[in-house]
């Protein structure tokens, strides 16, 4: 695929999504002139770098769009839910239309019948007065109906035109498909003779008198793909001063000949007496003032180009070389500072190293923040669905979406989506009630889904919550008990009641649906979530609603960590999840006794103790030190043998034997080739935690 | 002159490649010693074998997976394969070594050699009689004179088994 056609299927998707989510939101709320006005936008500017392209059919069916759009938006119509479903489905169609003419396919029967029907359901809608205006090619609005417009465009191509892929050929094509160019005047006078001709210039340029009905304004957008590469003037050729601003414009000698050689001005005219000075000046004004527009517009595009797009397994690329030199520098510090014992004063070599990792660190943070991305945009691709699905099962629900411009690793975002919208689409299905019931149960009848996302502690937190019916708890027990995932007489809290949802096999839904309850998926959910180094929690009022919340690191290669000894065995616990670090006194150690917990500052910390729970030896420091790590509101002190350093570590997986283990979440490979496993303080709090309910038993 | 490089470059490769792949029904095999037993491997399962390095404890794993150690910048897992057997524990000595099979380590006494085995001389196993559970065991074969087990690869290196957590 060539680059124009890249930065149109580009322009096309961003274009699409706009339509989109201007046409879902006027499914829930009032159509404002905003939205319409966006939406016709979004299918003029399709229409108009479609036709750039030579693309026919997306031109004739956006066209047709387009003109139902422009009624509804001269007001002449209303816009009806049945219209906004028809747009939706035009939208998709338009989608189709666009990938097949980008591929280069052809498009199938089916696809072409459907085009048709759409069509056909477009025009209905159109009132019957329009429809004469139909036949007649593109008109669009009253005034224009009784007279077409005559325009002039002048076009001068700048020197690299036809680097930019770009033909001639395709504005003309354009041009004639939207009305008819009456005279067309190349303008070949600046061609050089042949001995200094360069055959990758385009010395040639266009005067042309164009009838059709677009606004000025349309016309010029026509052009907007090449705007950079043309030198453009377009006004109405009735106004024949404006020939005049034309030729001081042009500055060309023999443009006055050329215009009255093809009659686009007539002797006469041009006889007319100059204008007097003050006249002058007035047009002059005129030009630098629209001088000055071009110049903002131009400013503008700009400013858009600023922004680059690149292919994201580029980034990909630079990432694992980054990881690979963190790796390379941490073994370059292990060796700098292994001389260090010899020597008591820092070496330059050391110092170099110590640079070198401050660097290492700002290019891996610059890589890193190049892979954020806002969550909004994948949010808002949710909202379509979540208005279907509410729509096919008859509830009325409101979709708001807060957050969206948290920023949050491409892969991350990527990985989690589907999780996401198979949880939203739990709250509707089983979360929201019909509005009847929920009108019963002195509630109003529209359903609210909110979906929020906000930095929090070094993570990101994904929230959904639905003011729905919530989790009955009974309910999932007896289900549970059933299924045998827990036994009869076991006490459980209401959390741990709730986690159970998450369990294979395990719906509580009455009925399956197409949508949900067939208790495939929320343990999948969990699965996705947790690989992404996630976690993932439920609270839930019954009667009043349920709120899910997701934990979820910001990146997913890199994590700073802390270096810790127990018994023969490195470990790197994650710096994002550790409070502080503190030595445990003889005093304590006394006070503690048997029990599993110490004393910190009044407040009572419960302490685990590493080497016990992973079998270590006994190490030879008789040094405890007590790591205190938190994960959301709990914090738990780790009991290890020796506190090493400060670690910036790649992950790796451990591979597939390990996959049951939970606690730990890889391994990193240190300077001197030995493997540290890196703790996953989530989980190993957890795991803590159900160890504890069951010695409550 | 050109033609006769380019002659001899084939006849090499030919060689070469001979040697490496089955010659008519004789596959090729790793012998190798672990505990008081010879077993045998076939080749095509086996990456590559190293010396005995440092490898790093996984808590919580059945007694047998020994943890991972580090192969250019690679996490392996490591599992020792007499007591995989039941046979007790792997002896660390000089001659210890670790070989890759399907992406994991083994680790073994010592490695003998690397040969073929004609069809002919591979048996279906006992059903009983051999010191080795027999679902580790693929076929038998006499070498040199002596029967060993040619060992079954997917069952000594089922994941799902060896994924199980301690106690569980």
């Amino acid at each position: 695929m060539n680059e124009e056609l890249e930065i149109f299927l580009e322009d096309c998707d961003d274009q699409l999504q706009m339509m989109e989510n201007a046409l879902v939101e006027m499914q829930s709320a009032e159509a404002t002139e905003e939205n319409i006005g966006a939406i016709f936008r979004a299918v003029h500017t399709i229409k108009g770098s479609a036709g750039m392209f030579g693309f026919e059919d997306i031109v004739t069916f956006t066209h047709t769009c387009e003109n139902l759009f422009d009624v509804i938006r001269q007001g002449e119509l209303k816009i009806n839910s049945e219209m906004v479903s028809l747009f939706l489905l035009c939208k998709d169609y338009i989608e189709k239309l666009i990938d097949s003419a980008v591929n280069d396919e052809e498009l199938s029967e089916e696809e072409n019948q459907l085009g048709k029907e759409l069509i056909e359901a477009l025009l209905s809608f159109i009132p019957s007065e329009e429809i004469p205006k139909k036949k007649s090619i593109l008109l669009k609005d009253e005034e224009e109906k009784s007279l077409k417009n005559r325009w002039h465009i002048s076009i001068r191509f700048n020197k690299d035109f036809f680097t930019t892929g770009m033909s001639i050929h395709s504005i003309f094509n354009f041009l004639n498909s939207m009305g008819t160019v009456l005279i067309n005047a190349p303008i070949i006078y600046k061609i050089p003779l042949l001995e200094d001709l360069n055959p990758i210039f385009p010395y040639i340029g266009f005067e042309i008198l164009y009838e059709g009905t677009q606004s000025q304004e349309a016309l010029e957008d026509v052009f907007e793909f090449i705007q950079e590469d043309v030198s453009l003037v377009i006004f109405e050729a009735k106004n024949l001063e404006e020939y005049d601003l034309l030729l001081q414009i042009r500055d060309e000698e023999l443009l006055q000949e050329e215009l009255l050689r093809y009659s686009f001005i007539t002797p006469k005219v041009t006889q007319v007496d100059t204008p007097e000075p003050l006249k002058i000046q007035e047009k002059e004004n005129t030009i630098r003032n629209k001088e000055l527009k071009s110049d903002v517009s131009k400013q503008s595009s700009k400013k858009s180009s600023a922004s680059l797009r690149v292919d994201s397994q580029k980034i990909d690329i630079l990432i694992n070389y980054m990881s690979e030199i963190v790796i390379a520098n941490s073994k370059i510090l292990a060796l700098v500072s292994s001389d260090d014992e010899e020597e008591e004063e820092e070496s330059e070599l050391q110092e170099a190293a110590q640079n070198m990792k401050q660097l290492l660190e700002y290019v891996r943070d610059g890589i890193m923040d190049i892979r954020m991305v806002q969550v909004g945009d994948s949010f808002n691709k949710f909202r379509r669905i979540v208005n279907d699905t509410s729509k096919k099962i008859g509830k009325d629900v409101e979709f708001v979406i807060s957050g969206e411009e948290t920023e949050l690793d491409k892969t991350v975002i990527e990985r989690v989506s589907d999780p996401l919208l198979h949880m939203l689409r739990n709250s509707i299905d089983h979360g929201i009630e019909l509005p009847k019931e929920r009108e019963k149960n002195g509630k109003s009848p529209r359903g609210r889904v909110d979906l929020r996302a906000y930095p929090d502690a070094g993570s990101i937190v994904i929230e959904i919550e639905d003011d729905g019916k919530g989790l009955d708890k009974e309910k999932i027990l007896s289900k549970a008990v059933s299924n045998g995932l827990v036994s009869e007489n076991a006490n459980l809290s209401d959390e741990e009641i709730y986690k159970l949802i998450f369990a294979a096999g395990l719906s509580t839904a009455d009925k399956v649906s197409d949508i949900s309850g067939r208790g495939v998926g929320m343990d999948v959910v969990k699965r996705n979530i947790e690989d992404l180094r996630g976690s993932i929690d439920i609270e839930s009022v019954l009667g009043q609603g349920s709120k899910i919340t997701i934990r979820l690191p910001l990146t997913l290669a890199i994590i700073d960590g802390f270096l810790v000894q127990v018994g023969t065995t490195k470990y790197i616990i994650p710096l994002e999840n550790i409070k502080e670090c503190i030595e445990l006194t003889e005093t304590q150690e006394l006070e503690m006794g048997e029990n599993e917990f110490i004393n910190l500052r009044g407040e009572m910390l419960p302490l685990l103790d590493i080497r016990e729970l992973l079998q270590e030896d006994g190490s030879l420091t008789s040094r405890k030190n007590i790591v205190i790590v938190y994960f959301g509101n709990r914090s738990v002190g780790l009991l290890v043998d020796e506190l090493l350093d400060e670690y910036q570590t790649v992950i790796k997986s451990l591979g597939s034997v390990f996959h049951n283990l939970s606690g730990i979440s890889g391994g990193s490979i240190l300077g001197s080739g030995e493997i540290a496993l890196i703790f996953d303080i989530p989980r190993l709090i957890e795991m803590e935690k159900l160890k504890g309910s069951v010695m409550d038993d | 002159m050109i033609s006769d490089i380019d002659e001899f470059d084939f006849d090499f490769d030919f060689d070469e490649d001979d040697s490496l792949f089955v010659i008519g029904d004789a596959q090729q095999y790793l012998f190798f010693q672990s505990g008081v037993n010879t077993y045998a491997l076939d080749v095509s399962h086996v990456s590559e074998m190293i010396e005995y390095q440092a490898v790093t404890k996984v808590p919580m794993m059945l007694p047998y997976v020994k943890g991972v150690t580090n192969i250019r910048g690679t996490i392996v897992t490591v599992i020792d394969l007499l007591e995989r057997f039941g046979h007790g524990s792997t002896v660390i000595g000089p001659k210890t070594s670790l070989v890759i099979v399907n992406g994991i380590a083994l680790i073994i006494d010592e490695v003998h050699d690397v040969c073929s085995i004609i069809e002919e001389n591979i048996k279906e196993p006992l059903d009983f009689g051999f010191k080795l559970e027999p679902r580790f065991i693929k076929n038998m074969a006499k070498y040199q004179e002596s029967h060993i087990a040619i060992l079954n690869c997917s069952e000594i290196l089922n994941i799902s088994e060896i994924a199980q957590l301690k106690g569980k």
